[in-house]
């Protein structure tokens, strides 16, 4: 007995050590925080192709909550040598999920727009999420940005 | 010995684990370097070179030292294909001009620039204003440090192509006569996707891409983006022309007001 316990500890470190790693290479910047008594993370991730992007926002708790989502979110590129953006997503209404733990969206297949004169953009995924119960309000900003050049 | 077993497991998968980690961290640190490198200065990508590679870098090189000190002009447009937004937040890519003067200083630094974008009716979308290490953006607001950089003749990330097993090049003539060179090259991805622009057409097959460089000057001339189907018909995501390139004495006065306009801005932030 004590050995299967042994070996499933051994198991959840292992899978906690390799999950580390994933987080780390997944291109997500996180915000954890909580409201009433969950626990919750506020993040955006950013995934990139040869050709196209993919921009995630996602709230998340580990108790389900009133309301979670986000009050504002902004999906854009950058283009440093001519100080312009092409803005592709833009939201200052919110979204949100009732009476559960988690709530994602994704701007999914955005094409780069190659306008910019030396190829170089960022592409930046912004804005502020939403974690609500009766009593307490959580609305972290949490911006990911990451460079391209194509 | 049985005892230490399982602590000394438990050790060597979080120094795995961690050793992973760290390995992973530091090849994303060190492309943020390269990337923070390219920010500050830079540089076209070093490839093994094609012949049609070569034939860029020549020709960049050409357009390279035309570049000198001074003020730079040139105007640009964008003319994009796309559907029109189903969902409620999707803001479409429309059709811009773009006026854009920068000052090169002896170095071949870009110092200070003023980047103003219309829509086709002449309207002002946005102006970017580059001065004093930051640039400030008036449809957004907002401000980003920046170093001077390196400016490059203008290449709209053609080196880009070089990755791929098709790219080549092809010498033609211009509608005025004029000899440029045509480079091409297509970009698949692994599987065939619904892009974000076209949320009404087939899965995209393949990308392709066309740039004109004049043969004379060095200097970029159009570039077409066009998006390939599945079910074999095609759009052009982007048609990007520069109209205009040449060096002038200085920014017409309603240009150069952006500069105080920017600082004005600073002070009150």
């Amino acid at each position: 007995m004590k050995t299967k316990q042994k070996s499933l500890a051994l198991a959840v470190v292992l899978i906690l050590s390799l999950l580390l790693t994933t987080v780390a290479y997944a291109g997500t910047t996180s915000v954890s925080g909580g409201v009433g008594d969950a626990n919750c993370t506020a993040s955006k991730t950013i995934t990139q192709s040869s050709s196209y992007w993919t921009a995630y926002v996602r709230s998340q708790c580990d108790l389900g909550i009133g309301v979670i989502g986000y009050t504002s979110w902004t999906v854009r590129q950058y283009c440093p040598m001519s100080g312009s953006y092409t803005v592709r997503f833009q939201s200052s209404v919110g979204d949100v999920n009732t009476n559960t733990n988690t709530f994602q969206r994704a701007i999914s297949n955005i094409q780069y727009a190659t306008g910019c004169g030396n190829g170089y953009i960022r592409l930046h995924d912004m804005g502020r999420h939403d974690f609500k119960t009766i009593l307490n309000i959580w609305r972290p900003s949490v911006t990911r940005n990451e460079m391209h050049v194509y | 010995m049985k005892k230490l077993l399982v602590p000394l497991s438990l050790m060597l998968v979080l120094v795995i684990g961690f050793a992973l980690t760290a390995n992973r961290a530091s090849a994303i640190n060190s492309n943020a370097r390269t990337a923070a490198m390219a920010e500050s200065n830079i540089s076209i990508e070093e490839t093994p070179s094609s012949p049609a590679v070569q034939v860029f870098q020549e020709l960049n090189k050409k357009g390279q030292a035309k570049i000198g000190e001074g003020w730079l002009y040139m105007r640009q447009s964008d003319k994009v294909d796309v559907d029109p937004p189903k969902e409620e937040g999707v803001v479409p890519l429309i059709d811009t001009t773009m006026d854009g003067w920068y000052y090169i200083n002896a170095k071949g630094f870009a110092e200070r620039f003023v980047t103003i974008t219309r829509t086709m009716d002449g309207q002002i979308q946005q102006v970017g204003i580059y001065s004093d290490g930051t640039t400030w953006n008036t449809m957004v607001d907002e401000t980003e440090i920046m170093e001077p950089f390196f400016f490059e003749n203008f290449n709209y990330g053609l080196p880009y192509g070089f990755k791929s097993p098709d790219f080549k090049s092809n010498n033609i003539a211009l509608e005025d006569g004029s000899e440029a060179v045509l480079f091409t090259y297509t970009l698949k991805e692994e599987d065939p996707y619904y892009a974000f622009d076209y949320s009404s057409s087939a899965r995209v097959e393949f990308m392709s891409y066309e740039y004109i460089f004049d043969s004379d000057t060095g200097f970029f001339v159009s570039l077409k983006q066009t998006v390939h189907f599945e079910d074999d018909s095609q759009r052009v995501l982007s048609y990007i022309l520069l109209e205009e390139i040449k060096f002038i004495a200085e920014p017409p006065a309603d240009v150069l007001k952006y500069f105080d306009l920017k600082k004005t801005r600073e002070e009150q932030k």
